[in-house]
């Protein structure tokens, strides 16, 4: 009985672990698309700034490969210039968890958690 | 249709539009300067008209990949734009050139001689219209031929991806004119001058890619830009006067009967660094085409070769690009020869074209101008270039050349005041007496003033 027990509680873990796994790897993905569809264009591929359109404008993109950026810049405050545009960048209407998506994602690729 | 009631209606047409123009650009004088309400393509993105382009219609590189990308990047995550993007403009424009009046089509006939208020009013679809999948589609009204045809129509899919860890967009066309789907401003239908008068005479001769098939064919086409360094792209086009094409020729005689598909090619490349950005490329296409306006029989066959480059500054307050390209196009007149229409069985067109454009971003508006040199040459045929009282040649050749002069003030960003004056060095052949009937080259230098507005 004990080990029915044991092997259930180890599979209703596993379970848990595995979907939260495949849930961050699903909200990766949606990040990625996310940032490839409305900031690839300006920041980058690599989310150095340096996109296809980076040319178009002044002030430059942010580098998000530069440790600076995570420095003066914490997830509250990106979020609210992805919500309300900085300079030529547009504000994005985007629902809260796509916003929440698109920042985990550049934290993963380019940023603090790199 | 009674003679009178197609000019009631004309004029009925006139008044309506110079009412909604007025409307509207008292409404575009009265507004705030949010760029972000329209056209379209602003109100989809949420950027100003700046982020696309440096003066309109001239594109920068977001512009470029806006385009490249299907029209698509948007600042909503839906999968539709909602309200659809429906956009405007309105050309008013004068023209004076010497002689005009007296003698040159179509102001012989044309009560508006001078002014064309308007000279054209158009209405845009431009934008996503689903997903990945967008448009730009114009419907114009031509105030000079009083008539409403589809202009500029370009509808795509673009797929974003990556090779080899760079950026990949792969994408496909269908659109009317060859080289509108360019996105540089140094090929024919994007190119220099963004707009010229329609009643003001031009040189007779012009190559086959340089505006000759523009809504007369429609065609399929794909592309892909990598790395932002590679542009190719290839298109097949096809006469839109009859079969699946022809929708893409609504409102325009098809006059120039192509046979047969015809391919059109293009690759670029390009590199930019910080404010800067260069492009070197070669286009060109074959074409068969049936001679006057037949459909049947023997066809002349065109191959056009050219190549093309620009470079583009965009800075705080300074704005400075050059344009350029060359085309040579091979003519094999078989067909014409035997009709009697052309005095050789092969011959050839050249043309050069450079402009430098220069723009200062001032707080009252941009303003700053085009320096252009023009130029085609090609092989004496007195047949194809005969003698006939301003619109001929008298020597048989072809060659015409000349500056662009033009200033242009944008006190709005959707607004933009030119003034051109164009100056012809040789016309038809020659600088003097071209036609034979004592007109000379100069006599065509055209003052043209346009008022345009993107509504």
């Amino acid at each position: 009985m004990k080990a029915v027990v044991v092997a259930v509680v180890g599979a209703v873990v596993g379970l848990g672990l595995l979907s939260a796994i495949a849930a961050e790897g699903l909200e990766y993905e949606q990040g990625k698309v996310l940032y490839d569809g409305k900031c690839q264009l300006c920041h980058g591929l690599k989310g150095d700034g340096k996109g296809p359109a980076a040319a178009s404008f002044t002030p430059k993109p942010s580098d998000f490969t530069n440790p600076k950026f995570w420095r003066e810049n914490n997830e509250k405050r990106i979020a609210e210039t992805i919500r309300k545009g900085h300079g030529p960048m547009p504000a994005f209407d985007l629902k809260p968890d796509e916003m929440k998506a698109i920042i985990d994602y550049m934290s993963h690729a380019f940023g603090k958690a790199k | 249709m009674t003679k009178f009631e197609k000019e009631r209606k004309a004029k009925l047409w006139k008044e309506l539009l110079l009412i909604a123009a007025a409307v509207v650009g008292l409404w575009i004088l009265l507004a705030s300067r949010d760029a972000q309400a329209v056209p379209s393509f602003a109100r989809q993105t949420g950027m100003s008209c700046t982020a696309c382009h440096t003066v309109f219609p001239e594109l920068t590189p977001f512009g470029r990949t806006f385009k490249l990308g299907g029209y698509t990047f948007s600042k909503s995550s839906g999968r539709y734009e909602y309200p659809p993007p429906f956009a405007g403009a309105a050309k008013f424009s004068f023209t004076e050139a010497r002689g005009l009046k007296t003698r040159v089509d179509p102001f012989d006939d044309s009560p508006q001689a001078k002014f064309n208020l308007p000279q054209s009013a158009s209405l845009y679809y431009a934008g996503r219209m689903i997903d990945k999948a967008g448009a730009f589609v114009e419907l114009a009204y031509d105030g000079v031929s009083n008539d409403i045809a589809l202009d500029m129509t370009d509808i795509r899919y673009a797929h974003d991806t990556s090779l080899a860890g760079q950026d990949l967009i792969l994408g496909v066309t269908v659109n009317n004119s060859p080289t509108l789907e360019d996105v540089w401003n140094s090929t024919p239908v994007n190119g220099f001058p963004f707009a010229a008068s329609s009643v003001a005479p031009t040189p007779a001769a012009g190559t086959i890619v340089d505006g000759t098939l523009d809504q007369q064919v429609g065609g399929l086409g794909a592309y892909a830009y990598w790395n932002d360094l590679i542009y190719a792209g290839a298109t097949l086009y096809r006469t839109n006067r009859n079969g699946i094409t022809r929708p893409l020729g609504a409102g325009t005689d098809t006059t120039v009967v192509v046979d047969d598909a015809v391919p059109y090619w293009r690759l670029a490349l390009q590199h930019q660094w910080k404010d800067h950005s260069f492009s070197l490329g070669t286009y060109g296409l074959v074409a068969k085409i049936f001679p006057g306006d037949d459909s049947h029989g023997k066809t002349d066959r065109f191959t056009d070769v050219a190549l093309d480059a620009q470079y583009q500054y965009i800075g705080d307050k300074h704005l400075f690009s050059v344009e350029s390209t060359w085309i040579h196009e091979e003519q094999d007149r078989d067909a014409s020869f035997d009709l009697g229409t052309a005095a050789h069985h092969s011959d050839f067109l050249t043309t050069f074209r450079v402009n430098l454009n220069y723009y200062f971003r001032s707080r009252w508006g941009n303003i700053g101008g085009t320096l252009a040199y023009f130029s085609t040459t090609g092989r004496k045929d007195s047949l194809l270039y005969a003698p006939a009282r301003d619109s001929g040649s008298q020597n048989g050749k072809p060659d015409s050349n000349g500056f662009i002069l033009e200033a242009d003030y944008l006190p709005l960003e959707r607004v933009r005041v030119s003034l051109q004056y164009t100056i012809y060095d040789r016309f038809n052949g020659a600088h003097s007496n071209y036609d034979g009937f004592g007109r000379d080259a100069s006599d065509n230098n055209t003052l043209y003033f346009l008022v345009w507005l993107l509504l």
